[in-house]
C-alpha cells in the first residue's frame, strides 16, 4: 500500500475488517467505520458489512471514496475486538489522529499461537472436571487436546480449510482418547472427548448470529449462523465417526 | 465443581485472548452462573436451568462490559462455555455410533433444544442491554436540554 493512501476511508475500512476477522458483531464493525468517517469529516457515508467482504463509500473533502475488502478468514481474538473498539472510540474522541491510529494498527500483534494452544490445552484439561472426569483425567486430557491442537495449528496453516480442519482435530481428539482409554481404563473417555472439543465448539458464531439477526443484519446473521451449524455437524460427525469404529 | 470451570473459563478466556483482567472476571462470572446452573438443575429441567444460568451470566456480562468499557463479547463468550451442551452432543453421537438411533435421535432433540435456549437467553440479555442503554440515553438528552 502507498503511503499516500493512508488516509481516513482506508483506516475505517482497516478497522472494520479487523472487527470482523476477530469475530466482531456486524453492528459494530460497520458503527465504528461510521464513527471514524464521521470523526474525519467525511459526508454521505456509507457502510456495508458481511462476514466475507466490506464495502465503504465516503465523500472525503469533496472526493468520493469507495473501498472495498474480502475477508477470508474469521477467528476469535478477543483482544482484538477489544483493540480495535477502543482504536475507533479514541479517534472519536479526538484523541488520536489517523496517522497515530495507523501506527496503532501496525503494533498489533496476532499473539502467540503456542500459547494459545496451551492455554486451551490447559482449559480442557479443567473442562474435563466440569464435565464429570476425575482427578486422574486431567493430564490425558491436556495431552490429548495440545496434539489435537497443535494438528490444526499446522492444518489452518496449509491452506483455508477452515471446517476440514476443525472435523480432523475433533477425530485426532476421539481417536487418542478411545486410545488412551484402552490402554489404561482408569481414565474417562467422556471426560476426555468432551474437553478436548469443548474449545472448538462454534459458540462465538451462533451468539453473533444472533446479535446479527437482532441488529437486523440478516445476512450477516444468516452466514454465522449457517458457519455454527456446519461447524456443529463437522465436530459430531468427527467424534462419531471415531465412537462407530 | 465451581472452580475448576472458574479456572477453566479463565484459561479459555486466555486462548481467545481476553486480556487477564478480563478473563478474571470473565472466570468468575461464569463459575457464578455455572453454580446456578447446577442449583436450578436439581429443581428445572436442563432447558429452563441452562435457560436461566446463561439470562444470569450474559446480563452480568453486559453490565461488567459497561464498566471495564470492554465489548460484551469479550466476557459473554467465555462464560457460556460450560453452559454449551458439549456432553449432549457428545452422548447423541456416541448413540448414533453404537446403533442406538433412536437414543440418538432423543439425544439431537434434547441438544437442539438446550442450544435454543441458550441462543434465547443471549439474544434477551443484549436486548434487554441495548433497552437500558437507550434509556439511558433518552434521559441524559433531556438533562441536556
Amino acid at each position: 500500500m502507498k503511503a499516500a493512501d493512508n488516509d481516513c476511508v482506508v483506516l475505517a475500512i482497516r478497522i472494520a475488517e479487523g472487527m470482523m476477522r476477530s469475530g466482531g458483531e456486524t453492528y459494530r464493525a460497520e458503527e465504528c467505520c461510521l464513527s471514524i468517517l464521521k470523526a474525519c469529516g467525511a459526508i454521505d457515508i456509507s457502510v456495508v458489512a458481511f462476514p466475507t467482504a466490506m464495502l465503504v463509500s465516503a465523500y472525503v473533502e469533496g472526493v468520493h471514496r469507495a473501498e472495498s475488502v474480502s475477508i477470508k478468514s474469521r477467528g476469535v481474538d478477543l483482544e482484538g475486538i477489544a483493540t480495535y473498539n477502543s482504536i475507533s472510540r479514541r479517534i472519536t474522541a479526538g484523541e488520536l489522529d489517523v496517522e497515530g491510529a495507523f501506527e496503532e494498527l501496525d503494533r498489533i500483534k496476532s499473539g502467540s499461537p503456542w500459547l494459545s494452544v496451551l492455554y486451551t490445552a490447559v482449559a480442557a484439561g479443567f473442562f474435563s472436571f466440569v464435565f464429570g472426569g476425575g482427578t486422574v483425567d486431567f493430564v490425558p486430557t491436556v495431552l490429548v487436546t495440545a496434539i489435537a491442537q497443535i494438528f490444526k495449528l499446522y492444518a489452518d496453516r496449509l491452506g483455508n480449510f477452515n471446517f476440514l480442519s476443525v472435523m480432523l482435530s475433533c477425530i485426532i481428539t476421539a481417536a487418542l482418547a478411545r486410545g488412551v482409554v484402552a490402554l489404561f481404563p482408569v481414565f474417562h473417555q467422556e471426560a476426555i472427548i468432551v474437553g478436548g472439543i469443548i474449545s472448538m465448539v462454534p459458540g462465538l458464531a451462533l451468539t453473533n448470529s444472533l446479535r446479527d439477526t437482532i441488529s437486523g443484519d440478516l445476512i450477516s446473521g444468516a452466514a454465522r449462523m449457517f458457519d455454527a451449524l456446519i461447524t456443529a455437524v463437522v465436530i459430531a460427525a468427527g467424534v462419531a465417526m471415531v465412537l462407530a469404529m | 465443581m465451581g472452580l475448576a470451570s472458574a479456572v477453566s473459563i479463565f484459561f479459555f478466556a486466555l486462548s481467545v485472548r481476553s486480556g487477564r483482567k478480563n478473563s478474571i472476571v470473565a472466570g468468575l462470572i461464569g463459575a457464578a452462573s455455572y453454580v446456578l446452573y447446577m442449583l436450578l438443575s436439581r429443581r428445572l429441567s436442563e432447558v429452563g436451568a441452562v435457560f436461566f444460568a446463561t439470562l444470569f451470566g450474559c446480563i452480568c456480562a453486559e453490565t461488567v462490559a459497561r464498566i471495564m468499557k470492554a465489548p460484551a463479547t469479550v466476557f459473554s463468550i467465555p462464560i457460556i462455555i460450560p453452559l454449551v451442551p458439549g456432553l449432549m452432543l457428545y452422548r447423541t453421537m456416541l448413540s448414533f455410533g453404537q446403533g442406538d438411533n433412536s437414543g440418538g435421535v432423543d439425544g439431537a432433540v434434547s441438544t437442539l433444544l438446550v442450544a435454543g435456549s441458550m441462543s434465547l437467553a443471549v439474544t434477551l440479555a443484549t436486548l434487554a442491554a441495548r433497552l437500558v442503554t437507550e434509556a439511558q440515553h433518552k434521559h441524559k438528552n433531556k438533562q441536556n436540554g
